[in-house]
């Protein structure tokens, strides 16, 4: 017999055997264990349906809420507090910033965005009250220095570096020093202007602003000619910091002294050296003689005569006025 | 969440119902069982699905219970057994061209007893199981003919059928409760496979017959294979019958009587010997009645007597019995037994079985065999099936696992 015939001789046998006889597999409630039985069954069922829809309805309706910014709507027009740290910004500017609407519930997280777009604002949190109303929490940049443009536009110089407009900010901010010589860079992330490696000359400014006010109130300018765009440059010896003193009244140097060079990582020596220098007598001997040059440039440079002994100094390199 | 490994094995008896919630993996053992009265079903036949179906789903939801798989357990294995289920033999016929028997010449033979099979059984049954009696080789019998010589094999069949319309209903029990029928098998080869001891020989021949409350279910063996099954429909349901018309007692006061006083070779030394039914513990009546001890033996005797002539007959058909019997089953527990059916066919030895597999040990009763014996006979099966399968068999189930 060929083995086609054999197998559907099997497959006749297979019909005639106890499982080819249909089953019909189904709980019915006929009996007292099938009707325990049907209803576990279902509520089994009904239970599992429902974590299942609750997790579910639970995913969506955050999600929702998410790309809705957990809006919540207010019947009334939307109030808004609005805090800030630094002072400078307020509710004013907020509506007038992100075009505020009272009367339709915003998406936080958008509303977040468009204050984040704001280079002042460094951090920024937006949260709905109970009562529908809002609460805007701003955290400040803390300019350092100034930057004037081509224009004679004036924009500020966070502590981080990020420049940010002026207009916000009240006039006793302008006796900030201005930076020249800047290169500019653009924040990938923010797409925000700012200062590379500003952390270091925030760290000078607010050394000489807080610990040598007196010298500080006196310059003028800021040069990063030779001021290294990569923190990690700063420790060579050309990362220099050139400061331009104020040509005023106010200021018995300002004709003295063209500019001071300090050194970019070594500058609180030379603050401290320069501090002290000018509290003594032959300072002033040494810039007012009537046979010495007419202007200086103040140097600061390392004595390496005793290795063991190295210590900073100061120099005044004599300078035609009007030819630094 | 449903357990694939676990398994309800169910004998539904015409006195009582058994179930053994068992776990199939890694082995085979009983994780729950539970034993009680079946209603709707006598002499082996259902009269009364409504009622079998409510008692069977207790003693399953009981047994699921004990096992601490409520409501888990999605598998049955049944036994089948009644009036309605048969045997037959056929032959398969096929000569062997070369004068050397090859696998060809087998699978030729087999195929024309299956074509056999098929042309024999009626349209209203389905095969429940069917096996190799044995393989004659002009007309000697052999064990295995591969590679002998001859000139004509014939591949000796026996087949168990079992009534469309009684299957119907015996799978509705399961059904009824979420549960698919995965194991059936009749209830004669699931007591002689629990009563099967490790010392026993193989090829031995032996009859294992499992009387139960309405049938007595009945397998010979010869030299390992199976001769023949056969199902008496007279049980120890007929007994307690016979003794509450015979005594003119109550069914309630006969089946107790049994129980406690059964002797199935009834002892003429003291004819006059009475039982008082008073004796009976915890019941009080307000009249004394008493029965004859020797009467009662003798209509136990009697009814016992046609049953072994009867199934001693169906045996001998073909070839006089020589070798072991088995008693098992409930009423296989009554005294005096052994020596009525050694008398009968033709003295030989007869043995009380128990079933003796190390996974049920619980449940060393005859009244067990059944039950214990499917579940070990279902294991098997799978065991065979899963070989058979191989690494696929093993990837499917665990993919069907997964999901």
């Amino acid at each position: 017999m060929s083995r086609k015939q054999n197998q559907s001789l099997a497959e006749r046998m297979h019909a005639k055997e106890w499982r080819a006889l249909p089953q019909d597999v189904a709980l019915s409630g006929d009996t007292k264990s099938g009707t325990r039985r049907l209803f576990g069954e279902i509520l089994r069922k009904f239970s599992v349906v429902l974590l299942v829809g609750g997790i579910a309805s639970l995913f969506v309706y955050v999600w929702l809420d998410m790309m809705a910014g957990f809006s919540e709507e207010k019947s009334g027009p939307i109030a808004v507090t609005f805090e800030s740290d630094g002072g400078m910004l307020d509710e004013t500017w907020f509506r007038a910033w992100t075009e505020f609407d009272e009367n339709s519930a915003p998406n936080l997280h958008h509303l977040r965005d468009r204050i984040m777009a704001y280079p002042q604002v460094s951090a920024a949190r937006v949260m709905r009250l109970p009562n529908g109303d809002l609460r805007v929490d701003v955290r400040e940049r803390c300019p350092v220095a100034r930057l004037v443009d081509k224009e004679g536009r004036v924009r500020l110089v966070a502590t981080d570096g990020v420049i940010f407009p002026s207009e916000t900010f009240p006039l006793q901010q302008s006796m900030l020093p201005i930076l020249q010589d800047v290169r500019i860079a653009i924040d990938a992330k923010t797409g925000f202007e700012r200062v590379p490696a500003m952390e270091k000359l925030t760290d000078f400014i607010e050394t000489a602003r807080t610990a040598y006010g007196k010298l500080f109130r006196e310059w003028d300018t800021i040069s990063l000619r030779d001021f290294p765009s990569d923190l990690r440059d700063i420790r060579h010896s050309w990362s220099l910091i050139y400061v331009v003193p104020k040509a005023s009244a106010q200021n018995p140097e300002h004709a003295k002294v063209v500019e001071y060079v300090f050194s970019a990582s070594r500058f609180r020596e030379d603050l401290k050296l320069l501090a002290a220098a000018r509290e003594h007598k032959t300072w002033n001997d040494a810039l007012g003689a009537p046979n010495r040059p007419p202007a200086y440039r103040v140097l600061f440079i390392t004595n390496r005569k005793d290795p063991q002994k190295e210590f900073r100094e100061i120099r005044l390199i004599p300078v035609q006025k009007g030819n630094p | 969440m449903a357990q694939d490994n676990i398994l309800a094995v169910i004998d539904i008896g015409s006195a009582e119902t058994k179930v053994l919630v068992v776990d199939l993996e890694p082995q085979l053992q009983v994780i729950g069982a539970f034993c009680a009265k079946t209603e709707g079903m006598r002499k082996g036949e259902i009269v009364n699905l409504g009622a079998l179906k409510e008692s069977v789903h207790s003693v399953i939801g009981q047994a699921e219970k004990l096992a601490g798989a409520a409501r888990r357990v999605r598998g049955a294995c049944l036994a089948v057994s009644g009036a309605l289920v048969g045997g037959f033999s056929v032959k398969g016929l096929t000569s062997v061209k070369s004068g050397v028997v090859r696998a060809d010449d087998k699978d030729a033979a087999r195929a024309d007893a299956f074509d056999a099979c098929l042309h024999r059984i009626p349209e209203n049954r389905h095969i429940v199981q069917h096996m190799l009696r044995r393989y004659l080789l002009d007309r000697r019998q052999r064990e295995e003919p591969l590679g002998l010589s001859g000139r004509e094999l014939t591949y000796d069949l026996w087949v168990i059928d079992a009534d469309d319309t009684y299957l119907t209903e015996l799978y509705q029990i399961p059904n009824r409760l979420g549960m698919t029928v995965r194991g059936l098998f009749p209830a004669s080869l699931a007591s002689a496979e629990a009563v099967r001891t490790f010392a026993q020989i193989m090829d031995d021949n032996r009859l294992v017959i499992d009387i139960g409350a309405g049938t007595s279910d009945f397998v010979l063996f010869r030299d390992g294979a199976v001769v023949c099954t056969g199902v008496i429909p007279v049980g120890g349901e007929h007994i307690t019958n016979d003794m509450s018309r015979g005594l003119q007692i109550r069914m309630e006061d006969a089946e107790r009587l049994k129980i406690k006083y059964g002797n199935a070779y009834a002892r003429d030394d003291d004819v006059f010997a009475e039982i008082d039914l008073d004796s009976f513990e915890g019941e009080l009546k307000g009249f004394s009645k008493h029965v004859s001890r020797y009467k009662m033996e003798l209509i136990t005797e009697l009814r016992l007597r046609e049953l072994f002539t009867l199934i001693a007959k169906k045996i001998n058909a073909e070839e006089a019995f020589s070798g072991t019997v088995f008693l098992t089953g409930g009423t296989a527990q009554m005294e005096g037994i052994g020596k009525l059916a050694s008398a009968i066919f033709g003295n030989a030895e007869v043995r009380i079985g128990e079933p003796s597999l190390s996974f049920a040990r619980a449940y060393a009763e005859p009244k067990y065999s059944t039950v214990v014996g499917l579940a070990k006979l279902y294991r098997d099966a799978l065991s065979q099936k899963r070989e058979a399968l191989g690494k696929s068999g093993w990837f499917r189930r665990f993919f069907r696992g997964m999901f």
